[in-house]
């Protein structure tokens, strides 16, 4: 019995730190929104934004949604798709309860993390692909298939780029990752390491230039024949994806709870929200790839650079190895 | 320890509390119905825009309105807001846009003139503001009223089973016919054809259209994809775009030169936002969207408007959509594009055709037509890859023809041209009887073929075929046809092996005896 206040109160926190992300995640979208709107000369202005508005829409949109009909198309595989936008949840769920909030605190802090995290996020590609097979439609299917192709080509330098960080620390543990960042931050130590991520991360969260299986060129994709609660569902499990990918970059290549002055977990939420920024601005300020020229791109350019990475990484664990031995 | 009966004895009998829980989750349910509903009060209002004849002001301008959320897909949304008449050709196709939409729903008509009458649905809202604020104000009002219950959900425009007349239909209700014959759920099945690799694969008929949130309003297209890739493509109903009632005019009569070319920059500028929009860039479309606005209200000066203008190309080269969203799709050689009057298209392939040339008042400006130089080049140069106008060059084209445009305007001084008969409008050479679009809709089936969807959408965007609204006639689905006609072709068959098989059983059975 004594094993219970260890399982079930990290995961309430997990639930309750992914509820509160998800409803963080949908107001800074709404803001970085309209700052592109308005134009640089008055993003800054934040009396242009009526906050009220802004922090309540999400949950109003949310009450709406919770009211609406759930539609269905005809002859969908109805289980196949109840079960997409939860596997897409869990599946980001899990990746995220792998991150260390502190020294001390991780839901889920077992030693083959990395490992653990690529399993979960492969799960991504199998919940698009069920959301697009499942409504029976044209559109939502085009967008499955395209995020086959995509997950196909960002999922190689995703798994490098995770391999070369785990070398200097020796281990596939995500608490081992961020200690071993104590003296100079992965971000710095393996350059190529977070760019090559964060475009990855974009392709996995299926965000802004990525938004292939969800594009507008399909009136939405694997969205289009969603309404009400499953639409509410799926919305948000897209955002926990956005949560999972940064909060974990965060700890992989800027030293998670590591900084000085302020609290680890801080740090962490600080670091967790500027890669937050960084993916949600992607998506008001760049444009959709035609997934021809990414698929080109990841396999001539990505995965070369992180192999290079991984290699660069290996010889200097190497040459650090033979110089204090 | 108490047993079980220990605990039941406190509501008297196990009926008793299963009827407890039932009112406490009765209770539950309904306060929770409730909260929600306070809550839903106030939320952005979910509208799917369709675009009809002569709407009282464009509904595209919603998306610089905050509180109001234009969907690509009628599925979610609590309003289908109807701008202008819808022509007869398309009246029923907006009946299954409204059926497609989940409950609560509800239908608002936004037309010029309140007293048209309502022929074609059940809408209870027939309102003819021009300004946003107001239409927007019962767009909320509707929404809330739906989310209280104040107003009632409407009911299905098509009632009955208009999309599923293939329920009961063939030996197992399927709506097929022997083993591949009939219509099953009601669509042409995937036939095998061979694909661009000479592989044989399905090949699946799909109509798209004609409220396609990318396309203008009207624009039907039936193609055949295998994958994503457009193997066949028929335009099968063609919109008619009104020209601009400037441009209109300028046919006739002499009009300001700064007045035509404000217009043509808000026009591109409106086209450009369009593509951005379908291209992922909301925000930015929504601030080129203002540009437009702001340069057709003449509020600010157009010194601010040059300024946004420059500010917007800048943004637009750094998100990538020149560069990894339209470089090489959709490309028209200058050779296609010559001497038909197709305007900023043509000049984006390097074809100098642009009647302004011509015009006194615009030579006296000095006016010299942008072209795509590139394009010209490798014309002389008999250079065949960049022999042409792909989208990136459409877009930068349209982007420094609405500079252009607005430095027309600032030093035009109050000149007046054309008026006799012919005028250069956004989307090329127009007279009274004559519009450029129908040409560019006779060449999409063979720019189309054979490329990817996502650019097949990039490229229809980058034509400005307009906004579309009416049509002249839809054509019946030909792969629709084909299949009924197997289908009955099959019936026909299998009667016949019936009758076969009844009159072969007759005959073993005169042998058994």
């Amino acid at each position: 019995m004594t094993v219970w206040p260890g399982v079930v109160i990290p995961m309430l926190l997990t639930v309750v730190f992914l509820c509160a992300a998800i409803y963080a995640t949908a107001v800074l979208d709404t803001i970085l929104g309209r700052a592109v709107t308005r134009g640089p000369r008055r993003a800054l202005r934040m009396q242009t934004f009526r906050m009220r508005d802004v922090l309540e829409q999400p949950l109003r949109t949310s009450a709406l949604l919770l009211l609406q009909q759930r539609t269905l198309t005809e002859r969908p595989d109805a289980g196949a798709w109840m079960l997409a936008p939860a596997l897409l949840g869990a599946s980001a769920a899990t990746a995220t309860a792998l991150v260390p909030f502190s020294a001390r605190a991780a839901t889920l802090d077992v030693s083959s993390g990395i490992v653990y995290f690529g399993a979960a996020m492969a799960l991504v590609m199998i919940a698009v692909y069920l959301e697009g097979w499942s409504p029976n439609s044209p559109f939502p299917l085009i967008g499955g298939y395209r995020f086959v192709a995509q997950a196909l080509s960002y999922e190689m330098p995703l798994a490098l780029v995770l391999i070369a960080a785990a070398l200097p620390a020796e281990s596939l543990a995500v608490g081992a990752i961020v200690r071993s960042q104590a003296g100079l931050w992965n971000v710095i130590r393996q350059p190529l390491g977070l760019p090559i991520y964060l475009i990855a991360s974009i392709g996995l969260a299926f965000w802004g230039p990525l938004a292939l299986p969800g594009g507008e060129d399909l009136a939405g994709g694997v969205r289009a024949e969603l309404s009400g609660v499953t639409l509410l569902l799926w919305r948000a499990a897209h955002l926990v994806v956005v949560v999972a990918v940064s909060a974990m970059g965060a700890a992989i290549f800027l030293g998670g709870w590591l900084g000085p002055w302020i609290p680890g977990p801080v740090w962490m939420m600080l670091k967790t929200i500027a890669l937050i920024v960084v993916i949600l601005a992607s998506g008001h300020t760049l444009a959709r790839v035609r997934l021809e020229w990414f698929v080109l791109v990841a396999w001539t350019i990505l995965i070369p650079a992180a192999l290079v990475d991984v290699f660069a990484s290996g010889v200097l664990v190497l040459w650090g190895t033979s110089r204090c031995c | 320890m108490k047993g079980p009966s220990d605990g039941l004895s406190v509501f008297g009998s196990a009926s008793g509390f299963v009827s407890l829980v039932a009112q406490t989750r009765g209770a539950f349910s309904g306060t929770f119905r409730s909260a929600l509903r306070r809550l839903a009060i106030g939320a952005p209002v979910r509208v799917f825009a369709i675009r009809g004849v002569d709407p009282p002001a464009d509904p595209a301008l919603l998306h610089l309105r905050d509180g109001v959320i234009v969907l690509d897909s009628p599925r979610s949304a609590t309003i289908l807001l109807i701008a202008g008449s819808v022509p007869e050709a398309l009246r029923e196709a907006v009946k299954h846009v409204h059926d497609e939409m989940a409950h609560p729903r509800a239908t608002v008509r936004w037309v010029s003139d309140p007293a048209e009458e309502r022929v074609d649905h059940q809408a209870q809202y027939n309102v003819s503001f021009s300004d946003l604020t107001s239409l927007i104000e019962t767009l909320r009002r509707v929404q809330n009223d739906l989310v209280t219950g104040a107003r009632s959900s409407e009911d299905d425009e098509l009632p009955g089973t208009t999309r599923t007349a293939w329920r009961g239909v063939g030996p197992y209700g399927h709506g097929g016919a022997g083993m591949t014959g009939g219509t099953p759920y009601g669509r042409p099945m995937a036939e095998r054809a061979p694909d661009r690799d000479a592989l044989q694969l399905d090949q699946l008929p799909l109509r798209i259209g004609p409220y396609f949130m990318a396309f203008p309003a009207g624009l039907v297209l039936d193609i055949e994809l295998q994958g994503d890739v457009v193997q066949d493509v028929a335009v099968s109903a063609e919109p008619v775009s009104p020209l601009r009632p400037v441009f209109a005019a300028a046919i006739n009569d002499p009009v300001s030169v700064a007045v035509l070319e404000r217009a043509r920059a808000e026009d591109h500028l409106r086209w450009l936002a369009h593509a951005l929009r379908v291209h992922g860039l909301a925000a930015l479309g929504n601030r080129t969207l203002k540009l437009a606005v702001q340069v057709d209200a003449d509020e600010t000066g157009i010194e601010s408007s040059v300024a946004e203008l420059k500010a917007i190309t800048h943004d637009v080269g750094r998100s990538g959509a020149l560069w990894w969203s339209a470089r090489g799709v959709g490309l028209l050689s200058r050779d296609a594009m010559a001497g038909r009057g197709l305007g900023p298209t043509a000049r984006a392939s390097g074809v100098r055709d642009d009647a302004r040339i011509d015009e006194p008042a615009y030579q006296a400006l000095g006016f010299e037509p942008i072209v795509n130089a590139a394009a010209e080049v490798a014309a002389k140069t008999a250079s065949s890859d960049t022999n042409g106008g792909d989208t990136s060059a459409r877009w930068r084209l349209l982007l420094a023809e609405a500079a252009q445009s607005l430095d027309l305007a600032a030093r035009a001084n109050g000149a007046r041209a054309w008026g006799h008969g012919v005028v250069e409008c956004p989307r090329g050479r127009a007279t009274a009887r004559e519009a450029p679009e129908p040409q560019l809709y006779a060449m999409l089936p063979d720019l189309l073929r054979g490329m990817e969807w996502g650019d097949a959408v990039t490229t229809v965007v980058s034509l400005n075929l307009g906004e579309g609204g009416d049509v002249r006639a839809v054509q019946p689905w030909a792969a629709a046809e084909k299949v009924r006609q197997s289908a009955e072709q099959a019936m026909k068959n299998e009667n016949a092996s019936d009758m076969s098989g009844m009159a072969g059983m007759t005959h073993t059975q005169h042998q058994a005896e």
